[in-house]
């Protein structure tokens, strides 16, 4: 067994191990953390596996993923960061059982299938290549996507943020009328931040 | 084999010798700022380091006793991992990655997930409070950082630092591109929490993130801060001063010496400025921050057209 | 028992002290933290050795015993200024002289690094202080999902929020009365959103401020405006200081004390005002906030007053004053710099009056209006202590801010120190 094989079984165990912890801990917090340890071993193999750029990508996607869905869990979510302690996971025999399924068909797959006998080219640099397929043909399809994505999330910060331009945003606002230019549902001071309870639902 | 275990011993002395040299500065600005009590500055860091490994360890309630304990160490290896992308010389890389700046790009967010596990694994307020803080900071830094080396990546072709050091043969970067070297330098002290950036491990805070710890935990944890300034300036210094690159002397003098500049530069930054208000920190980095490096990549991309 | 090299070398740093300050006593302590054979520091975990100044309440033993024990075992106390708890009583290190401070926390150190000294018994059980209460499948403390306090606070809630809308779980905790970065003796509770104050309840006020010996006398008979003066300027450069230590600057504010243990009548401050300036001390955390109300600015008075343009200065009532020629500086911003940069100010203006007032020894004449650190005395009234303000005042700032803008305000109460009580000066 040469060290590159002994790396790959301790990062596979690794990645099982704490993708399984992931359903098993009772705090959100922990939970984000095990997922970005068994993204982070699955990282480790794709360097493995000589894709030098995406293994290392993976790593601070993962890294910037996992913290900020940590702290928006802890932000949006009742029972924040596991201070109470509480189930948390839902239907779990049938996602079990799906769980252990999809395993031992993908396992299966990359058993029993099988795979074209190609060796990489020794000139093949991992990197360049891949820069010239995403930025190549390509391109279009990834800088569009980027750029949708990049005017979402400003979209969505400018229009949910409290703070406008010209003072607070929902300063002077009217909930729409039960019939067109009728009065609204109900009317009072508290509109501006009223609505938030109706967050509790898990 | 032997190549690999030469290079870990590199990486372990620069290590040892950062820290010191971290200490040493610091306690230098510290006297020629006129704190009385800041002692020699060459035989204190040993003192104190003496005194934090003696000191004993504690506990607080219920931690989360697996984060509490790696994360010093871990914080420390992610500081560690960045010194070894250092190319010292022409010859002397202990890890010549062709993505040494993604991986470098990779240590800074997985650092911000270890300082937020430091101050949330005590289960205490104000650790916790210098933990959310920071993270809710650390963003910004990030995608500074991201946009200043994509700057710097872009006239060497190439991700990796030793291409870097080579395309600035005619001309180092801090000329080149103005704007990169002092935005490289703010994450460097937003990344390590130093001087007014210090959210994490604040005054306000009885000491942030590390107001629970103790002992050797906390020894590591300082540990770890300055060996962060140290790559930080060590990868300032490759990316933006031409790293090895300089007449007589030989490369990794001038390599030591150009990173000892940007080092004792942020070290009296951290010592002269006040810390900002969080909130008009956030402002400043996503209004003037952010656009500033748009504007460094911009002119990154148009000096680096043929 | 022989100590191994490396605890040699430890005994070689600086103590590591916590100041636990059971009266208003943090400009004896700024003055003390200027020996180099001890350091302060901001948390109980990180001292080996807790100086207990003042005289400990009974009402505080509970608290006192909290961040007794956090110091991390074997660990010591220094008394001073007061008398040890029974229970500590025993071969208890008593100080009589601040000045020996350095000597005897390095002795303790020395003993405690050798096992010569093996530490203080704890003064709290090792027990939780809320104990597990969980009920349901799996102890989650009520039905379904929610509900139930199974470690004695209820699931978090998210409530309006004060600043952006985004409704967050308040986090509600209690700080004080021996908080490194808080008045001593202030106890509040507070409420967080995110990083920002909800709510902020005084639940003890901080010990009342004595008056230096010199304003003592000021308030008997005439006394000389150089003592008074260089003492005035001395408080000021402290309270500088400490917003300094607060906003990260420790090494300025290191300086500024050791400025003000030998200040010489008509120096002259510019450099450090400069400084200030240019390395934007005056745009730090909270610089711009806490801006003071009519009521709130006249109830504070003194230099917080006179930065929002309101009030006066007693000093214009004296005789001895107005033949140096002295005017109110006043100033209409309002804000924690404002008063930071009044405070400044003020030392450099108090020193030039003492300078001044030096060469014909002028003397104070007016003994009924007296200028005092915090406010003026009025026919033997003295201020009072205003600390309720801060519930007004600090809601709706980012801690750091909050934090700031405490340090930019002196509200204890002033009381004489009585027959007897010197050492302040």
């Amino acid at each position: 067994m040469s060290f590159v094989d002994l790396i790959f079984l301790i990062c596979g165990a690794i990645a099982i191990f704490s993708g399984w912890r992931v359903f098993c801990t009772d705090s959100m917090v922990r939970a984000s953390f095990f997922l970005l340890i068994s993204f982070i071993a699955v990282g480790v193999i794709m360097l493995l596996l000589g894709a030098v750029y995406l293994g290392v990508a993976l790593f601070f996607m993962m890294a910037v993923e996992m913290m900020v869905m940590a702290l928006f869990m802890v932000m949006f979510m009742m029972n924040p960061a596991g201070l109470n302690p509480m189930k948390m996971v839902h239907q779990d025999k049938f996602a079990a059982l799906a769980g252990v399924v999809a395993f031992f068909a993908l396992s299966a797959v990359a058993v029993f299938g099988d795979f074209p006998d190609q060796p990489r080219p020794s000139d093949l640099d991992p990197v360049v290549t891949l820069g010239k397929e995403l930025l190549g043909d390509s391109m279009l399809v990834f800088e569009s996507a980027g750029v949708t994505l990049l005017a979402t999330m400003i979209g969505v910060v400018a229009m949910s943020s409290h703070r406008g331009r010209y003072g607070d945003a929902n300063a002077g606002s009217r909930p729409p009328g039960l019939e067109p230019g009728g009065m609204p549902a109900f009317s009072g001071d508290q509109e501006g931040s009223s609505g938030g309870h109706h967050h509790h639902h898990h | 084999m032997t190549a690999s275990l030469t290079n870990a011993l590199l990486v372990m002395a620069i290590l040892a010798i950062g820290v010191y040299l971290v200490a040493i500065i610091n306690r230098a600005w510290a006297n020629a700022l006129g704190h009385s009590g800041a002692g020699n500055p060459f035989t204190a860091p040993f003192y104190s380091a003496a005194s934090l490994w003696v000191a004993p360890a504690n506990t607080t309630e219920a931690p989360d006793a697996m984060a509490w304990h790696l994360a010093p160490v871990l914080y420390l290896t992610l500081a560690a991992m960045g010194l070894a992308l250092v190319p010292w010389s022409q010859n002397l890389v202990p890890v010549d990655l062709t993505t040494g700046i993604v991986l470098w790009g990779a240590l800074e967010p997985l650092a911000t997930v270890v300082i937020f596990l430091h101050g949330w694994s005590a289960n205490a307020h104000l650790s916790m409070l210098g933990a959310y803080r920071y993270v809710s900071l650390g963003l910004s830094y990030l995608l500074v950082s991201m946009f200043v080396l994509i700057g710097v990546a872009l006239p060497a072709e190439s991700l990796q630092f030793s291409a870097v050091v080579e395309s600035q043969a005619g001309l180092w970067n801090v000329i080149r591109q103005p704007l990169g070297l002092p935005l490289f330098l703010l994450v460097g002290l937003g990344i390590s929490f130093w001087g007014p950036l210090n959210f994490a491990d604040s005054n306000d805070l009885a000491g942030g993130t590390s107001s629970e710890s103790s002992g050797r935990a906390r020894l590591v944890w300082q540990a770890g801060r300055a060996v962060m300034l140290v790559a930080f300036s060590a990868i300032g210094a490759t990316a933006f001063l031409g790293g090895w690159l300089g007449p007589v002397l030989p490369g990794f003098v001038w390599m030591i010496l150009k990173t000892m500049v940007v080092l004792a530069m942020a070290l009296l930054l951290g010592q002269l400025i006040p810390r900002f208000s969080p909130d008009r920190f956030l402002t400043i980095a996503w209004v003037l921050l952010l656009p500033l490096a748009f504007v460094d990549l911009v002119w990154a991309g148009l000096e680096a057209l043929p | 028992m022989a100590m191994n090299w490396l605890r040699q070398l430890a005994a070689k740093a600086p103590v590591p002290v916590y100041p636990l300050l059971a009266g208003n006593l943090r400009t004896d302590i700024q003055t003390m933290g200027l020996d180099p054979r001890i350091e302060w520091v901001a948390s109980p975990r990180h001292a080996r050795v807790l100086l207990v100044a003042g005289e400990l309440s009974p009402a505080t033993d509970r608290a006192f015993g909290k961040v007794h024990d956090q110091l991390p075992g074997p660990a010591a106390s220094i008394w001073w200024q007061g008398q040890p708890l029974d229970s500590l009583a025993d071969g208890a290190t008593i100080l009589d002289k601040a000045d020996d401070l350095g000597r005897v926390a390095h002795q303790l150190q020395v003993d405690l690094l050798s096992g010569k000294h093996r530490g203080e018994p704890a003064l709290c059980p090792d027990e939780p202080p809320e104990p597990w209460q969980g009920l349901g499948d799996i102890g989650h403390g009520g039905e379904g999902m929610m509900g139930g306090k199974p470690y004695g606070r209820s699931m978090a809630m998210p409530t309006d929020d004060l600043r952006d809308g985004l409704q967050l779980d308040p986090m509600a905790f209690s700080l004080g009365p021996f908080c490194s970065f808080l008045p001593p003796g202030l106890e509040a509770n507070v409420t967080l959103h995110g990083d920002v104050v909800a709510s902020f309840e005084v639940c003890s006020t901080p010990y009342p401020s004595l008056l230096p010996g010199v304003f003592e006398k000021a308030l008997e008979g005439p006394v000389s405006i150089t003592e008074l003066e260089l003492a005035r300027a001395r408080h000021y450069l402290h309270q500088l200081g400490h917003a300094l230590w607060i906003n990260q600057s420790g090494t300025v504010a290191h300086a500024v004390f050791a400025k003000a243990r030998s200040l010489k009548p008509g120096e002259s401050l510019n450099k450090l005002k400069k400084q200030l300036i240019y390395t934007g001390f005056y745009r730090s955390a909270g610089a711009d906030k806490g801006v003071l109300g009519d009521s709130q600015a006249l109830m504070t008075g003194g230099v917080a007053a006179r930065a929002c343009g309101r009030g006066s200065d007693a000093r214009v009532d004296d005789d001895g004053y107005r033949s140096l020629g002295f005017k109110p500086l006043v100033m209409d911003r309002g804000d924690a710099a404002a008063r930071w940069w009044l405070w400044l100010e003020e030392a450099q203006r108090s020193l030039q009056l003492a300078h001044d007032a030096g060469p014909g020894h002028v003397k104070t004449s007016n003994t009924r209006s007296v200028e005092l650190l915090r406010g003026a005395s009025r026919d033997g009234q003295l201020p009072e202590d205003g600390t309720a303000m801060l519930e007004d005042l600090l809601p709706g700032l980012e801690w750091s801010e909050a934090m700031a803008v405490l340090a930019s305000l002196d509200l204890s109460a002033v009381q004489r120190a009585g027959a007897g009580a010197e050492g302040t000066l």
